[in-house]
């Protein structure tokens, strides 16, 4: 069942919620940073009411979508729109990596005196500018935080390593899943997401492990520049793993159910284009933070 | 070598836009070209990883070595 | 989904809207999203013109006279920031909510739902921002630019509440250019080429590539500055083996490609009005669109050039500052183009021509002092001064604002159906005009003279210049208050328009009957209905 005009909705509350639980989330996100008692509560609020929102937003749009009331240009809207997000999603990361380049290439060894910048070496004496930059130029930043310096660096050849090989395997079941939807084997094709979303959880389970070994070596977010780029890099890199385990998650779903074609899976492979991103950003994490 | 490497981390990045624009295109085709270019950035991948282990091992490259830092 | 449904769902797109505020809340209709986004971004623009106006009143005389300095430096900063993204950003979305639909010849905007969502964070996002004034500390005082240390170490607890109003406009401006790109590519009539568009389309198309690019990395920047703020982490501090020239480094990454943002769109609605009245076809269209492509990929690429005084390396200030010049290329083919489309036309000028000669004049006004501040050693004496202020704001209020206006007396007809009050609209131009160039203008000498930007006080040899300033903001100001009344008066009694107002007004969108129905474009347009409103043939 296919229609001939383009299916536009007729008027939905779910956005207004969408935006309620969204300022809801960051009121009581701000507040909670401020020590306000009630800040938690309000953040689990308003995450609560974005989780209702996704679920009925997109439990509508499947819904519309199995109804057969898309036709082939509502399809094409779906993938304009989730191309320029994915490329929204890249230039997110891109102005972390842009910072961690930066301070790398530029501004530390500027502070350790590079260039015309002969003066810097006086400010803060027995400063040395290395990569990773294990000691703060300063003990105390501007803000009263102490800075906690001289961590242990993570072992690249231990967790990161195991890590990359989890998310890279995984990218391999995925294009095995992709390959069994796109030759209708049903039952291999639910094998492999399995196997996918398993080794995803995996990788979460140790990225946390990780954190905890690092924190108790005395890589912190206080731990300066080096901290910095490190903890919001492959934390943003964390959250868009759980994300996308959620997302695969309920694509297996979807495949239990039998929403999907061999020709016809866009879903499916909006959310696998979005893993593997999400597998190349771990690869440049792993070569720029760990590596090189 | 540092330099080699992230030639293939490009490479890699190549493939996935590759990707983008199958997925954008849809249809069977689209569907064909998304689904090669991914295989083909995860072929490289596991490449890339294979050579950095080997790299590793054999001591050609140090983690964190790359250094523009001006020596002091 | 039940066939039942299916059916009811599509009878439904054949009716009126909804009755009552309801409507408003859940509609997904692209005239109505396009109505919300263009009252939203008025009131907005009463706000930060609130604002300016208790700017101006403080440097009306030198002294401190009505402000402690730190308020000052809140309305200066709310003032820029409600302007930005409060009223321009949220015009040019629902202007192209409007129009862009109708100038494709589509059914509506390709993901409506979405599209309800991009306008209803607005509300949300400008009551956070607006809510700082009245918590503790004040609002943010930084400058709309909000430079790290100024806002990370030496902010007030109000600054968190400001990211994540950021975070929230910048979700928007996202979901609204997705939305843009997806209609104008997937759903313009079948029979309609990528060159048969009309120019606004065009420039919204490239303007929506800008924000997709730049929005993301404003949300980077004030995500580390919450961090930051909040959880110790050193990217903008020296200390810590951070810099904040990086702050300044991200922040133009996005800052000037949004400039683009604000002016691309007005450059489309000028491409529209000066053939319409000119009589004439739009002289150099496909140069047109080239140069569109062009400034829109030299913004990503300039942006050191607001840094000049940062110590950044040598040859990046010559980098900068070459790439720079280079923009006044393209923007020069715009302009010359402009100008020969009224070349040996039969112009007449009503209202909406009036404004857009006025934002071809003034605008290269704006242009050309921002060449002035692209040379790197004279930036020297420019910098931070009032001549950026009145740069700024020739570009901005006398281009971006001035287009938006053209545009809203261009299509009042289409919209409402109705014919305003054109001897009162010429009223107000005039006195909008004359008094944007009292206020404005002087603003260049003093700059120059050496009175920097963001104080309330000032020595005494620039009260002359600063009093003329205030005396034409004054006027520019209550000029509002006429536009407000013209706007109504022509809802509530104007005259009833006809589909072409305009007589050589040329566009799928004037094919359309006058009050523009709800649900338009059921069947696309065929070509030679495209070919026959084609504003370059």
């Amino acid at each position: 069942m296919s229609n001939e005009k383009y299916f536009v909705p007729h008027g939905t509350y779910w956005p207004i919620i969408g935006s309620i639980g969204i300022s809801t989330l960051f009121v009581g996100f701000a507040n909670q940073m401020h020590d306000v008692s009630w800040g938690w509560p309000v953040m689990v609020l308003g995450f609560a009411i974005i989780a209702f929102m996704m679920f009925g937003w997109l439990g509508t749009v499947v819904a519309e979508s199995v109804g057969g009331m898309y036709n082939s240009q509502v399809d094409k809207s779906f993938r304009w729109g989730m191309s320029w997000f994915i490329f929204s999603e890249v230039m997110f990361f891109a102005a972390f990596f842009g910072a961690l380049f930066y301070a790398r290439v530029l501004s530390v060894p500027w502070l350790g005196g590079a260039d015309n910048n002969m003066f810097t070496p006086e400010l803060w004496e027995g400063f040395k500018a290395t990569w990773p930059l294990l000691s703060t130029p300063g003990e105390v930043g501007q803000s009263g935080v102490a800075f906690s310096t001289n961590f242990k660096l993570v072992d690249t050849w231990g967790l990161p390593a195991i890590n990359t090989a989890l998310l890279l395997t995984s990218g391999v079941t995925l294009t095995y899943a992709h390959h069994a939807l796109r030759a209708g084997h049903r039952n291999a094709l639910i094998a492999w997401m399995l196997a996918t979303i398993a080794l995803g959880v995996i990788f979460l389970g140790f990225q946390i492990t990780e954190y905890g070994h690092a924190y108790h070596d005395g890589l912190k977010l206080t731990s300066g520049i080096y901290g910095s780029t490190f903890y919001l890099l492959t934390g943003f890199h964390g959250f868009h793993v759980t994300v996308g385990v959620i997302m695969l998650t309920v694509i297996l779903y979807r495949i239990q159910k039998g929403h999907f074609s061999m020709e016809n899976h866009f879903a499916f492979e909006g959310v696998a284009w979005y893993w593997h991103f999400v597998d190349v950003v771990w690869l440049g994490l792993f070569i720029f933070v760990y590596w090189i | 070598m540092s330099l080699f490497v992230i030639a293939i981390l490009c490479l890699i990045f190549v493939f996935l836009g590759s990707a983008v624009i199958g997925l954008l295109r849809g249809g069977r085709e689209g569907s064909d070209r998304m689904f090669k270019a991914l295989r083909m950035r995860i072929i490289l991948s596991v490449l890339l990883f294979a050579v950095l282990i080997f790299a590793g091992f054999f001591g050609w490259i140090e983690p964190n070595s790359f250094n523009l830092l001006p020596t002091q | 989904m039940s066939s039942t449904t299916t059916a009811a769902a599509h009878d439904d797109h054949h009716h009126g809207p909804e009755k009552g505020l309801l409507r408003w809340v859940k509609t997904t209709n692209h005239k109505d999203i396009g109505t919300l986004y263009l009252w939203f971004s008025f009131i907005m623009l009463l706000v930060g013109g609130a604002f300016a106006m208790g700017i101006r009143s403080e440097l009306l005389q030198p002294g401190l006279q009505l402000f402690e300095p730190q308020v000052f430096n809140q309305l200066t900063t709310m003032h820029g920031l409600i302007m930005v993204f409060g009223a321009i950003m949220p015009a040019f979305v629902g202007l192209a909510n409007w129009l862009i639909p109708m100038m494709v010849g589509a059914p509506d905007m390709a993901l409506p739902r979405m599209n309800n969502w991009s306008f209803w964070i607005l509300p949300f996002a400008g009551a956070i921002l607006l809510s700082t004034f009245f918590m503790e500390g004040g609002a943010p005082a930084f400058g709309w630019t909000f430079y790290a240390p100024l806002s990370t170490t030496f902010a007030p607890d109000s600054t968190d509440f400001f990211i994540f109003a950021v975070h929230l406009l910048g979700f928007s401006s996202i979901m609204g250019a997705i939305n843009i790109i997806a209609t104008v590519l997937n759903m313009k009539a079948p029979e309609m080429r990528l060159m048969d568009m009309p120019l606004f389309v065009w420039t919204w198309l490239i303007t929506s590539f800008l924000l997709i690019g730049a929005m993301p990395v404003l949300a980077g920047a004030v995500t580390m500055m919450l961090t930051d703020r909040n959880f110790g982490t050193a990217f903008f501090d020296a200390t810590g083996g951070g810099d904040p020239v990086m702050f300044q480094h991200i922040f133009w990454f996005f800052g000037h490609p949004e400039v683009y943002i604000m002016i691309l769109p007005a450059f489309g609605i000028i491409s529209h009005i000066i053939p319409t009245f000119a009589r004439k076809p739009l002289f150099g269209y496909t140069s047109m669109v080239y140069a569109t492509a062009s400034i829109a990929f030299l913004s990503y690429i300039v942006w050191a050039h607001h840094m000049f005084l940062t110590g950044m390396p040598v040859a990046g200030e010559l980098y900068f500052m070459y790439a720079t010049m280079l923009i006044a290329v393209p923007t020069g083919v715009k302009v010359f183009n402009w100008v020969a489309t009224m070349w040996k036309g039969s112009m007449t000028f009503e209202t909406p021509m009036l404004w857009a000669l006025s934002f071809v004049f003034l605008f290269t006004i704006g242009g050309f002092s921002g060449l002035m501040l692209g040379i790197a050693p004279a930036d020297i004496q420019y910098h931070d001064t009032y001549f950026v202020v009145a740069h700024f704001h020739y570009v901005l209020v006398t281009g971006a604002l001035w287009g938006i206006i053209a545009a809203v007396f261009y299509w009042l007809p289409k919209w409402t159906g109705k014919m305003y009050n054109e001897r009162l609209a010429k009223i107000h131009f005039w006195i909008a005009t004359i008094s944007v160039n009292i206020t404005f203008f002087p603003q260049h000498f003093i700059g120059l003279a050496g009175m920097p930007r963001r104080i309330p006080d000032y020595a005494l040899q620039f009260a002359d210049f600063n009093y003329i300033s205030s005396i034409g903001s004054f006027a520019f100001g209550l000029s509002f208050i006429l536009f407000t009344y013209i706007i109504v008066d022509c809802i509530r009694n104007g005259k009833p328009a006809v589909a072409r107002p305009w007589e050589s007004a040329k566009g799928l969108e004037w094919t359309l009957a006058a009050p523009v129905a709800y649900h338009t474009f059921d069947e696309p347009p065929t070509r030679a209905e495209i070919l026959a409103e084609s504003q370059h043939s």
